[in-house]
């Protein structure tokens, strides 16, 4: 959250059709759409952000809250849009590689992705496309988006007692994969 | 015990606190699988924090001031927020339904009025239906055919009735112009032979038939009629009921031509009933000129205005 008190003016100079505010808000949130989409496997993370952002320039109108609620919101639009991009792949051929999404996770050139492959981030990737698509839902957006149990039960249509649930066994499922595959911490 | 339900009883010890720190990267305890998921969700943070290269966003805000300058004019999702968006959508399934419905009836209303002036214009209409449509033309302008009910008294008396009591109602009738009240009734009674009771102003109001101006020949049972049974007023509340004198199940139950009489001058009208309901204009027991033909069984020659209340089969 690093729109603090300016949220409200930027937000209601967004609805004014402000392009300094979407600006803000953009650079606010999309790595953080960004980052979910990609860790929930998306095949096109990045073209995913952009309709999402899209999609909350159409709707803000509608939206009302504080900040953090704008940020469940946006989440909110991007695991929709996630759901509906997944449903659609369906019907095509075949999802994204492993190698792929790995691909995906390094901006920049090889050197780059060298530099941050070297830092595990990698293994992170491949870590945590091990666990089930609700229990990665739920850990991206805790360690992502520092979301509370019952913000995350809203954006996922579940009881809080569910995704309290998918938390747990996600969180022993990653010990697992951490220890058997020596993942360099 | 399976490495699952290990997990779970691991899991199971460690608080809510713990775990709300562990996934913030911010565990400093000593547990070392508590250890390593701490770090491993700041590698995750620091992996999937990544921003969008120049490029993409440029391409994002730029597809987002379009739209967002799109919706400056008619802005679809401003007027229609999405809430509201099934009832509009319902208001508008519901108002052309109305329409439509409202459409049908008017398209209903136009085809029965187009079909009833049509039928008015000609003539065609029943008597009734024709006679208040054609006064209500007349108060409006238009001139529409009203129905021939005058058409009554017949020109000519059929051979066989020729000297019998028929010819001397017939000329009552032709020489009774107005007034046509109770006593034309006891005059055509009586041409007819009959015994007609008196009228109203001379017998009192204890008769309920000529309270409503019913004329006296509904009592008054011609003689000739082959049925001398019964006294003109065997059965005067008889006299106040509208089928009282209809000659039901006779042969000729509906003769052909009723209103057109042919066979008998002065038959009794089948639309005695509308003589009682005490309108003053169709007091004459023959306004209407529904003059039926007579029973197969009863001479033709006997006929009298108004058919008998004793006739078999006639209603009580």
């Amino acid at each position: 959250m690093t729109l603090g008190q300016a949220f409200g003016s930027v937000i209601t100079a967004a609805r004014a059709g402000a392009e300094w505010a979407w600006a803000e808000l953009y650079d606010d949130l999309a790595p953080l759409v960004l980052g979910y989409l990609r860790g929930r496997g998306a095949a096109e993370p990045e073209d995913l952000t952009g309709e999402v952002f899209l999609h909350m320039v159409r709707d803000v109108g509608s939206f009302e809250g504080n900040e953090r609620d704008f940020r469940s919101w946006t989440l909110s639009i991007a695991h929709h849009r996630l759901l509906d991009d997944i449903r659609y792949r369906k019907r095509r051929p075949a999802e994204p590689a492993v190698e792929e999404v790995e691909r995906q996770t390094v901006p920049g050139g090889d050197v780059e992705a060298e530099a941050l492959s070297s830092l595990g981030s990698a293994h992170v990737v491949r870590i945590i496309q091990t666990l089930s698509p609700d229990q990665r839902d739920v850990l991206l957006l805790r360690m992502l988006a520092d979301l509370t149990i019952e913000e995350i039960a809203g954006i996922l249509d579940k009881r809080p007692g569910a995704v309290k649930a998918l938390q747990r066994r996600g969180l022993a499922n990653l010990r697992k994969k951490i220890s058997h595959k020596g993942v360099p911490l | 015990m399976d490495a699952y339900q290990s997990d779970m009883v691991w899991l199971s010890r460690i608080s809510e606190a713990k775990i709300e720190r562990v996934l913030a990267g911010e565990y400093t305890g000593e547990d070392p699988s508590l250890h390593a998921l701490a770090t491993y969700a700041q590698d995750a943070k620091a992996t999937f924090s990544a921003a969008p290269d120049e490029a993409t966003r440029a391409i994002h805000l730029m597809a987002m001031a379009e739209t967002a300058a799109g919706l400056d004019s008619p802005p679809a999702s401003e007027i229609a927020p999405a809430p509201s968006r099934p009832f509009s959508r319902a208001k508008v399934v519901l108002s052309s339904l109305i329409a439509s419905l409202i459409g049908k009836i008017a398209l209903v209303g136009v085809a029965v009025a187009a079909t009833t002036g049509g039928l008015a214009a000609t003539g065609s209409l029943p008597d009734p239906a024709q006679d208040a449509l054609a006064r209500a033309a007349e108060k409006v302008g238009f001139d529409l055919p009203a129905s021939d009910n005058d058409a009554g008294v017949p020109e000519d008396l059929p051979d066989g009735a020729q000297g019998s009591s028929a010819a001397s109602v017939l000329d009552v009738i032709r020489s009774w112009d107005d007034d046509k009240g109770c006593e034309f009734g006891h005059a055509v009674a009586t041409a007819a032979g009959g015994h007609p009771g008196a009228c109203k102003d001379e017998q009192g109001d204890d008769e309920g038939s000529k309270n409503t101006g019913k004329p006296e020949a509904r009592g008054g049972r011609p003689e000739g009629a082959g049925k001398p049974e019964g006294t003109p007023h065997e059965k005067p509340a008889g006299a106040g009921e509208g089928q009282g004198g209809k000659p039901e199940g006779t042969p000729d139950d509906k003769p052909e031509g009723a209103g057109k009489p042919e066979a008998a001058p002065g038959g009794g009208s089948d639309r005695s009933g509308e003589t009682d309901s005490g309108s003053s204009d169709h007091g004459d027991g023959h306004d209407s000129g529904g003059v039926v033909a007579p029973p197969s069984d009863v001479p033709a020659g006997g006929s009298g205005v108004g058919l008998p209340n004793s006739l078999p089969g006639a209603k009580p």
